[in-house]
């Protein structure tokens, strides 16, 4: 979606627009909140993504906008998404110290070199998982990283608990030889 | 496999975002839900108003929780279901420190330091229960409480096993001191935290969440040694549970390391933790002296066999000491409609044709000393109706005809539905225990049960149909 077709249809129906604006990018802004605040109570997330559709709505309705619609969108996510980790800790009655390795790190100053590091595992953790194939890699991803039990992996994917916890099982195994092969320590794995 | 590899994948960079995209649902339900919210937001934006004006303290309180939602809508076992109602879980010894006027303090003006015993007694009897106002603000402090020690503390323990069930995550420090003689079964474990290490800096680290109350928190025991005889209920000491909870016997500590009941381990995962906003509370039982406040949370995205959201509650009674002093007394957090209750009424279909939830929120002892209750309970858009079974008469919606309660040959609770009147009773060697339930209707559409239970007979704990 264009500024210039969002536009139109909110001078018409600016709910619509809303609507269609939300349908096209709901996914991406959740998988970049989701990415922030993995670890905090799914209403924050669904908190976090309408400040952020609020904001995007408010902003491209202010007026003429230049640049990529999605590109704004991925800036404002990122940047609520932090807000609202920083928030959700303070409130939590917790102190965010990022040198602490267990805080998700706030992207500014952070080592160059781990993140590179970083970066290279994420990618060759994401390779081994794609190349499970579907449905495993969606069960892995559901399973470790959406932190989803049998249960709701089944009912999203439209197969059993029980032959999702089969493939899980099959699948893990599976990645786990693959992620040692790419020199994942057999220790952390 | 080690889940920490996957926090590599956190913060990522555009490119990785785009591949977890792709992994990434696309629920319809949740995206209503935000669309409303983005709306509403929006047009708050609009209009110049912040979103969180207007917003009492609770509401902006939701977002204490560090860690994600405890899906404890699953299936809850039986026995859990009947200790739940009973999920004494932390003695907070509470006294205050000085009244205060009202303008400074929650509580009202009652009797200062230097008020004489005679006087003390004097004034203490005059002394009115506590107002609307002040019974919600000591709610919203022990809620602060409460969550965070579900948040911070009670939910590192526990752990998801591949089957989607709660296990205990280091059982090597698990202290089995069950025993069958004893009337409630206590298990414990070690657990560690870095903000307190003894018993001492657990309760100054709480403390504070009751600042300006001049309530002084204490919880927990110390022991020499880990006496198994020690961490039981006996005969003698029952009644008093009833009345004040699990005091402190659900944290203790012992060689330095401390000590939690499994309980409020099992408790807090089953209760109102997820979902901090409640739709409607209600003070009980409200004396001089005492009284209990029951908040009601609702979880849209939780269904029950008939299409109806779940209910949850949280319970927590408030006393005052012969010598004017507040304690927090029993906690419970119970839920409607989990497939316990179905059994337990046999098929729920005629429950759910009224549109009713029932939810067995207490278990007080037989015969009571708090007045009976019956009183309706207001939604804000809803009228809602709620009573226990002490109550004689039960103006309820008219498919429910009359509960009530006999006594004879044991205590039971008996609830006529369209003239089909169930029952069940309570142990007849415990004639301790009543049951309360709570019933309030959301003026639901009536909604086809997808599941049917029709058992020959009822079977719970050690209750069972007459």
């Amino acid at each position: 979606m264009t500024y210039d077709e969002y536009s139109r249809l909110e001078t018409e129906l600016p709910e619509k627009a809303h609507s269609a604006l939300i349908d096209e990018y709901y996914r991406y802004v959740k998988t970049i909140v989701f990415n922030r605040l993995r670890s905090f109570p799914v209403e924050d997330t669904e908190e976090c993504m309408s400040d952020i559709f609020a904001d995007v709505f408010f902003r491209l309705g202010k007026g003429s906008f230049t640049g990529d619609i999605k590109a704004y969108i991925g800036t404002v996510a990122r940047n609520k998404s932090v807000d609202h980790f920083r928030r959700c800790s303070r409130n939590s009655g917790q102190t965010v110290y990022l040198e602490d390795e267990t805080t998700p790190e706030i992207r500014s100053g952070v080592n160059v070199a781990d993140e590179n590091e970083k970066k290279e595992l994420s990618h060759i953790l994401m390779d081994c998982i794609d190349s499970l194939g579907e449905p495993d890699s969606s069960i892995i991803m559901k399973k470790y990283y959406m932190d989803m039990d049998s249960k709701q992996i089944a009912a999203e994917l439209a197969m059993k608990p029980s032959a999702v916890r089969m493939r899980c099982s099959r699948a893990t195994s599976k990645l786990k030889e693959l992620l040692e092969a790419r020199g994942f320590m057999e220790g952390i794995l | 496999m080690n889940k920490d590899i996957f926090d590599v994948l956190d913060n990522a960079d555009d490119e990785m975002i785009e591949r977890l995209s792709s992994f990434t649902d696309d629920n319809d339900e949740a995206k209503k839900r935000i669309t409303e919210m983005s709306e509403r937001k929006y047009q708050n934006l609009k209009a110049g108003i912040s979103e969180n004006e207007g917003k009492d303290k609770n509401e902006i309180t939701m977002n204490v929780a560090d860690k994600r939602p405890v899906r404890w809508y699953k299936p809850i076992a039986a026995a859990v279901a009947v200790f739940a109602v009973v999920a004494g879980v932390t003695k907070v010894t509470s006294e205050l420190e000085k009244y205060k006027a009202p303008s400074d303090d929650v509580l009202p003006a009652a009797q200062t330091e230097t008020t004489s015993p005679a006087q003390s007694e004097s004034v203490t009897e005059q002394q009115s229960a506590l107002t609307e106002d002040q019974m919600k603000e000591l709610t919203d402090r022990f809620c602060d409480f409460y969550y965070d020690l579900f948040d911070s503390l009670v939910i590192r323990q526990y752990t998801v096993d591949n089957e989607g069930h709660y296990v205990i995550k280091n059982p090597d420090n698990y202290v089995d001191v069950q025993d069958k003689d004893h009337y409630e079964i206590n298990n414990f474990y070690e657990f560690s935290d870095a903000r307190f290490n003894t018993l001492d800096e657990f309760n100054d680290y709480y403390s504070c969440f009751f600042d300006g109350t001049g309530i002084k928190f204490n919880a927990g025991k110390k022991y020499d040694k880990l006496d198994g005889e020690k961490l039981l209920f006996a005969d003698e000491t029952i009644d008093e549970y009833y009345r004040n909870g699990w005091l402190d016997d659900m944290l203790f500590e012992c060689d330095n390391k401390l000590y939690l009941n499994e309980d409020i381990v099992r408790d807090y995962h089953y209760g109102p933790s997820h979902i901090r906003e409640y739709f409607s509370e209600r003070s009980f039982y409200v004396t001089e002296n005492s009284f209990t406040r029951i908040r009601l949370f609702k979880d849209d995205n939780c269904r029950n066999p008939y299409g109806q959201p779940m209910i949850y509650g949280l319970s927590v009674t408030f006393n005052k000491d012969e010598d004017g002093m507040w304690s927090i007394g029993k906690v419970s957090s119970p839920n409607s409609y989990v497939s316990d209750y179905v059994e337990l009424f046999g098929d729920f279909s005629e429950i759910s044709d009224t549109n009713c939830y029932q939810m067995l929120f207490d278990v007080y002892p037989y015969p009571n000393d708090l007045p009976y209750v019956s009183k309706p309970w207001y939604d804000d858009s809803q009228p809602t109706e709620v009573f226990t079974t002490f109550a004689e008469e039960k103006p309820f919606e008219e498919e429910i005809t009359s509960i009530g309660i006999e006594t004879d040959p044991a205590p039971f609770t008996t609830i006529e539905i369209k003239n089909n009147t169930q029952s069940y009773s309570e142990d007849p060697d415990n004639t301790n225990d009543i049951r309360n339930y709570l019933f309030f209707d959301f003026g639901l559409e009536p909604a086809s049960p997808s599941v049917s239970t029709e058992p020959d007979y009822v079977s719970y704990g050690n209750s069972k149909q007459e």
